[in-house]
């Protein structure tokens, strides 16, 4: 009797820890939803708030919404692809941080740590320095971001048929091609031109501005298709945290896992990068806070990590937009501004140790 | 204790000895006010130069002193000699003594140079750090963007290399190719002058808030009103990156994007194109009237002669109404000429940058 009774105050225990963490998951939403409804509102263009929304409405409601040419340009190629893209971007760099920490059991990995932006970021430079690289004329660049970001990967994911896919091989092998592509990337700039030194240096901290409608259905095709797969996982991940041979006898395939997860988490990254330039910190901190907050049940944290990441840098895009206007500061550097702080006070008084 | 303390009185007075060999005036040395404001001892007679920015290096040529250069910086063999390969074959046989930056001091030493004439991009203590460790009088001088600056490092090296005639002849010369656009210019009232906004660097977002050669020739640059040094990379800080949706709200009446003619990476910089089919930008009164053109610009700092004969361009392509008899192509040819001392640069520069040319 007395047994089952603590069973069930277990069970409801339990029940509530879940529904703090959906709780958790819906207010995030809302507080997103919330900024996106701010920042398209915001901007040099004369535009009042009600037009803003107006203008959106007219899209879907022609007849009942009079809305002039300039605001419609203003907020459905301006604003809204930034808008979209900040949160798409966003929501792909925390859940890929947080899945790379997680097969990796380091809370150091990240797409910039892995090396995968650095190869981007390699590829950038070699196509604007040299105009050399995969794809044509706009994509030029694009393409080659692209392909190098996977390069990395693909080396480390090689460097596995080698050796075990431990977390240790994986990490180092990512970090030696981060110093790699870094030193290449410094070499390309070093012997260019200064302004084609400076177009590099502004792809590295990223920009949200160049995003169009056909990236954005590129991007969100590669989320949609790639997302599911690791959300799927989850339940190996899980395991997985408690150690390879827990998980090996409850019959997950580590190392199958973990390649399976970095290559499709790459891709994913690979696409965002190339389209927005390396945004880091946002990957690192948004998987971070999200442990602290609800715990490392990767079937919760993985869209909490993502709505996170949105949240971080559409907010980070919108300050970056404002303080100075209508000068805009780099959002990478802007990430970091506003995440740092949040950061360390969610370090300070963390109880939970997750590595 | 007291060593150290005796050793740091040493390596003193040694500096301020060794300093004083190349300050002091010594017969045979004038003492020149270079463009930080750093005072240096330049030998009388200059026979040897080593020029570490491109500004400088063209400057020398204009003179007609090329055969003064013993060795020039990288920037000078990529702006210059590989721009102009038909028209300096010799420049590629100079040493390239390496970045601006950071140059290599020995290669410098050993070829003897008289005087090294320094650019922008340093600091007064990075040219300082040169003079100090080659022995050799450094003397910064660069255009910073400015057509003051522009005619005050003309002078600055006609003193330097013994050209000061040429140089205020030459002075003389280009402040009359902008007079006449001045006057006319004068004439425009402000509401009928053009708002310009220029894409610059290599991406349609970038843009200088202060570009000199668009006030000259009339215009109202669009990004002026941003605080100078806001945004900014570069010499000077001099730029500013702003949003598509800025641009669309200064509705500029043209725009001008930043060509160079630089060989390398055409794939990557802007194009016409691109600015027309940017959604963001087809509402401007720019591209509605089709009024987006290539520009000269800068490359590797400024090119004096494109400089000027960018202000002519910018004059006809704002008011060709008022420019009737401005014959840009033949003009900008006289300026080359007179600069490099060869006809028909112009031409070849504007075929290969896509240059708007009149009938």
């Amino acid at each position: 009797m007395q047994i089952s009774g603590k069973g069930s105050q277990k069970r409801e225990e339990y029940r509530k820890f879940v529904g703090r963490k959906i709780f958790f998951i819906f207010s995030l939403l809302f507080v997103i939803l919330f900024l996106v409804g701010i920042a398209t509102t915001l901007g040099p263009a004369d535009i009042t708030i009600l037009e803003s929304y107006a203008t959106i409405l007219h899209k879907f409601f022609p007849s009942h919404f009079y809305v002039s040419e300039l605001a419609t340009t203003v907020i459905w190629d301006i604003r809204l692809p930034r808008v979209i893209m900040g949160m798409l971007a966003g929501f792909a760099l925390g859940i890929t941080g947080l899945v790379m920490q997680g097969i990796l059991k380091n809370p150091l990995a990240s797409p910039y740590t892995l090396g995968i932006s650095a190869g981007a970021g390699f590829g950038a430079a070699l196509a604007l320095i040299l105009g050399a690289g995969f794809g044509t004329d706009k994509y030029l660049v694009v393409g080659n971001a692209f392909i190098f970001a996977l390069i990395t990967s693909s080396v480390i994911i090689g460097v596995t048929r080698h050796r075990k896919a431990t977390p240790e091989t994986m990490i180092l092998a990512g970090i030696a091609l981060m110093y790699l592509f870094n030193a290449m990337t410094t070499l390309l700039q070093y012997f260019a031109d200064p302004e084609e030194a400076t177009a590099v240096l502004f792809w590295m901290v990223g920009d949200l501005g160049k995003v169009t409608w056909s990236k954005l259905s590129v991007v969100s095709i590669v989320s949609v298709c790639s997302i599911p797969l690791l959300v799927w996982k989850s339940w190996d991940l899980n395991v997985m945290g408690a150690g390879d041979e827990v998980a090996e006898s409850l019959g997950v395939k580590v190392e199958h896992t973990r390649v399976f997860i970095m290559a499709v988490a790459s891709i994913l990254i690979a696409s965002i990068v190339c389209f927005t330039g390396t945004i880091g910190f946002i990957g690192l901190v948004a998987p971070h806070i999200v442990r602290i907050v609800i715990g490392s049940d990767y079937r919760f944290a993985i869209p909490a990590s993502g709505i996170t990441g949105a949240l971080l840098l559409v907010g980070a895009d919108v300050a970056s937009m404002q303080i100075l206007a209508p000068v805009i500061i780099p959002i990478g550097v802007m990430t970091a501004f506003m995440g740092v702080p949040l950061f360390f006070y969610l370090i300070m008084r963390r109880r939970r140790e997750h590595f | 204790m007291k060593k150290v303390i005796n050793s740091v009185i040493f390596a003193a007075t040694f500096l301020f000895i060794n300093f004083s060999i190349v300050n002091l005036t010594a017969a045979g040395y004038t003492i020149v006010v270079d463009q930080v404001g750093r005072k240096v001892a330049v030998p009388d007679k200059v026979e040897r130069v080593v020029s570490l920015s491109p500004e400088g290096t063209r400057v020398v040529i204009a003179f007609g002193a090329a055969d003064k250069l013993v060795g020039v910086g990288s920037y000078s063999q990529r702006a210059i000699f590989s721009q102009y390969s038909e028209v300096f074959p010799w420049g590629k046989k100079l040493p390239d003594v390496g970045k601006l930056t950071g140059p290599n001091m020995e290669l410098i030493v050993s070829l003897n140079p008289d005087v090294i004439l320094g650019g922008w991009s340093y600091p007064p203590e990075a040219t300082s750090l040169i003079q100090e460790k080659t022995g050799i009088p450094a003397v910064c001088v660069y255009t910073n963007k400015t057509i003051e600056d522009t005619f005050k490092e003309i002078e600055t090296i006609g003193k330097i290399i013994g050209k000061e005639k040429e140089a205020k002849k030459l002075i003389a010369y280009l402040d009359k190719k902008i007079a006449k656009v001045k006057e006319v210019v004068s004439q425009i009232p402000e509401s009928e002058k053009r708002k310009v906004y220029l894409s610059f660097w290599g991406e349609v977002t970038k843009t200088p808030v202060l570009y000199e050669p668009v006030d000259i020739a009339g215009g109202i640059n669009a990004a002026g009103s941003v605080a100078r040094g806001a945004g900014g990379w570069g010499k000077g800080r001099w730029g500013a990156k702003v949003s598509t949706e800025q641009i669309l709200d200064w509705n500029p009446d043209v725009i001008l994007v930043h060509r160079s003619g630089s060989k390398k990476a055409p794939k990557a910089s802007v194009s016409i194109e691109q600015i027309i089919s940017e959604p963001a930008l087809k509402l401007t009164n720019a591209v509605k009237n089709g009024r987006v053109y290539y520009t000269p610009g800068m490359i590797c700092g400024w090119d004096h002669p494109r400089l000027f004969t960018e202000i002519l361009y910018m004059a006809k392509l704002f008011y060709p109404d008022r420019f009737k008899d401005l014959d840009v192509a033949k003009e900008a040819d006289k300026i080359f000429k007179r600069f490099y001392g060869v006809g028909g640069l112009w031409e070849k520069l504007s075929k290969r940058c896509g240059y708007y040319e009149w009938e």
